[in-house]
């Protein structure tokens, strides 16, 4: 009877034993997944500043799109009249 | 024997056998105890590094401009392989590396060598797809520069060990490193890694390097190095600076760096394909004699010391003068001018005769107030002095050199924060590049704050000569620089450069500049522009006024600042 009861408290605390380490190797599989996922964040993010820079916009506007510099003539600056010149 | 001594002896021979194995395993468990403790310990156990990640470089507007990404290195298992001279064909025409000097790695003695550090995600996986197992992947961190040659001689770059070599990646360096930190995990039977956890974890959480936030603006950094690319290559030029500072703050909203004509602008992604001078940032590291953008400095402390005025007369019909022993020209022959025309049509007749009633003592005051012959404390490695003698060790002919910008050297930034004190009102205010450092931590970063030097001149003073550089623009020299809808102030230059060979000013080497400062009535840009060595034409007026023109006109609309000098065209609209 001892000898059962003996038997079961040692095969219990293997079992502990091994799921510790099992929860350890899952642990350290979604550590894995985690920073392969922010390492992948990174990646986009440099490649979003590397598709942003000036003068990559500047050459789609240029030549893909068509766009223009706004040539002088086309600027006409407008002056607010002042309350004393509504006034008169 | 008989029967039942034969049995005894069995069992006794026996009972000797478990006593022998007793005897060892305690031998083992008691007496060897700590000694083969330890070597289990050593073997199960592994100290793993964690790497800490190099901060990021932004500029003003949080835009990324370096930034650390883990990559896979490749290395190899010499003593695995069985066919290297095959492996090393196969790598080196995925990996771009020299097929000898990858055979001669993988037949070494050594356990582990490496293939190929850092390489581009696609190569990794091509390498992956040949499904060798005798080569393995670590990941290791690698800088990126997304915007490629954009401000890349202010940037810098990196070593292979993530350390800053050159620019503000070396000058800001221990800021952006970090710390590494370290687990001690455990290692099971097939070599995987389990953190024990619980009490005795030990680890050391590695601490990330902290991000740099640049006074640099990208948009302007880009129409600077846009426009003076441009005016390098048209001119033929060996290079070009071309810089945007903010003149009440001393920020720099802009700093580039040309290389020559015919060379690819300067992208840190690379460095190997470009020659060692090519990163240098030559805004702070190299002088240039100023030639005519220098006489400001006469004319600044001429008004404020009052020894002349603006409409004052002065007869420079001689068309040279005579200083100690040599004889100083001007460019072309002038009448009776103004001293504000002196300033606006560069005469080194009349800039001389009034830096002679200002007297060496003085004059000698006024330039080491303005900043020159020391350096601005910009923070990017390499900056220098200039090259100034000391008033003490002028010749009789000095004075008259140094009004007209010879026999002096200056870098570009002295010269751009020497404007800036016309533009604030007189201060002279420290030109810095970075604003923020932020503390990854969520600890408190380092603000930087603007900084001045010194009072320099009177705000009175500041109007006088700023018109006297506006008439520059609107009637003299400087046509060209006018930025159409604003008002502007500014100074060329066309200064002989000195032949290395024989010592003497060279007859067809020249820098063109033009220097100056937009909106005139409230100054929001100084703007320096300098062409080294252009073919065919050289004057400041023509090579790098236009340069001037396009970035304040550029640079201006870009940061919403409305125009003050629209001449004749102006709509009224009723509320």
């Amino acid at each position: 009877m001892v000898v059962l009861v003996i038997v079961a408290a040692l095969l219990l605390y293997v079992g502990g034993k091994v799921k510790i380490v099992q929860l350890g190797y899952q642990i350290e599989a979604l550590e894995k997944e985690k920073s392969d996922l922010e390492r992948e964040n990174r990646s986009l993010r440099i490649e979003a500043a590397s598709l942003s820079s000036p003068a990559r916009i500047e050459e789609i506007a240029l030549k893909r799109l068509g766009l223009v510099r706004i040539a002088k003539e086309n600027l006409i600056v407008v002056k607010r009249q002042s309350q004393q010149q509504r006034a008169k | 024997m008989d029967r039942r001594g034969r049995l005894l002896l069995i069992v006794a021979l026996i009972g000797l056998g478990f006593a022998l194995v007793a005897g060892r395993l305690v031998y083992l468990q008691v007496v060897d105890r700590a000694d083969l403790a330890a070597r289990a310990e050593r073997q199960q156990q592994r100290v793993v590094k964690l790497e800490s990640k190099r901060g990021t470089i932004f500029d003003r507007r949080k835009r990324e401009l370096a930034v650390s990404l883990d990559v896979e290195s490749v290395y190899g298992v010499p003593s695995d392989i069985k066919n290297p001279r095959q492996m090393a064909q196969q790598l080196s025409r995925i990996l771009r590396e020299d097929q000898k000097t990858l055979e001669r790695r993988l037949t070494s003695n050594k356990q582990f060598v490496w293939i190929s550090r850092k390489v581009e995600p696609g190569r990794a996986a091509k390498v992956k797809d040949l499904g060798s197992k005798d080569v393995g992947f670590r990941f290791e961190s690698r800088r990126f520069y997304p915007k490629k040659a954009l401000a890349g001689t202010v940037l810098g770059f990196t070593g292979i060990d993530n350390e800053g070599l050159e620019g503000l990646e070396r000058s800001y360096d221990k800021e952006l490193r970090g710390v590494n930190g370290w687990v001690l995990a455990e290692k099971d039977a097939v070599g995987r890694t389990v953190f024990p956890g619980g009490p005795g974890f030990q680890y050391r959480l590695p601490k990330a390097g902290n991000d740099v936030i640049l006074t640099i603006d990208e948009v302007i950094q880009h129409i600077a190095d846009r426009e003076l690319e441009r005016a390098v290559t048209t001119a033929r030029a060996k290079g070009g600076v071309c810089i945007v500072m903010d003149p009440g703050t001393g920020e720099l909203l802009a700093l580039s760096v040309a290389t020559a004509h015919g060379r690819p602008a300067f992208n840190p992604n690379e460095p190997q394909q470009y020659k060692s001078g090519e990163w240098r940032n030559r805004g702070v590291t190299d002088v240039f004699e100023p030639g005519s953008i220098f006489k400001v400095v006469v004319a600044a402390a001429a008004l404020e010391e009052k020894v002349v005025h603006p409409l004052e007369k002065i007869d420079c019909s001689a068309g040279s003068i005579k200083v100690a022993d040599r004889v100083i020209n001007d460019a072309h022959r002038n009448g009776v001018l103004t001293f504000t025309d002196v300033v606006a049509d560069s005469s080194n007749v009349g800039t001389i005769k009034v830096a002679l009633r200002l007297g060496k003592e003085r004059y000698a005051k006024y330039i080491t107030a303005f900043g020159f012959g020391h350096k601005t404390g910009v923070d990017i490695p390499g900056e220098i002095p200039g090259l100034l003698k000391d008033s003490r060790q002028w010749s009789g002919v000095s004075i008259g050199e140094i009004a007209i910008g010879q026999e002096i050297g200056v870098t570009p930034i002295q010269v751009a924060a020497a404007y800036g004190v016309l533009a604030n009102g007189g201060t002279l205010m420290k030109p810095y590049l970075v604003s923020q450092i932020v503390d990854q931590g969520g600890g408190v970063g380092k603000k930087f704050e603007p900084q001045q030097v010194g009072r320099v001149i009177t705000k009175e003073t500041c109007a006088k000569v700023s018109l006297m550089l506006q008439r520059v623009i609107a009637s003299g020299t400087g046509k060209q620089a006018k930025p159409t809808g604003y008002s502007a102030a500014g100074k060329t230059g066309t200064a002989q450069k000195i032949d290395a060979r024989t010592g003497l000013y060279s007859k067809k080497e020249y820098v063109s500049s033009f220097v100056g400062f937009v909106p005139a009535t409230s100054p929001k840009l100084v703007i320096l522009v300098m062409v080294d060595t252009p073919e065919g034409d050289i004057y400041g007026g023509t090579v790098a006024a236009p340069v001037f023109r396009a970035v304040a006109e550029q640079s201006l609309a870009y940061l919403q600042v409305a125009p003050d000098d629209v001449g004749g065209s102006m709509l009224l609209v009723n509320r």
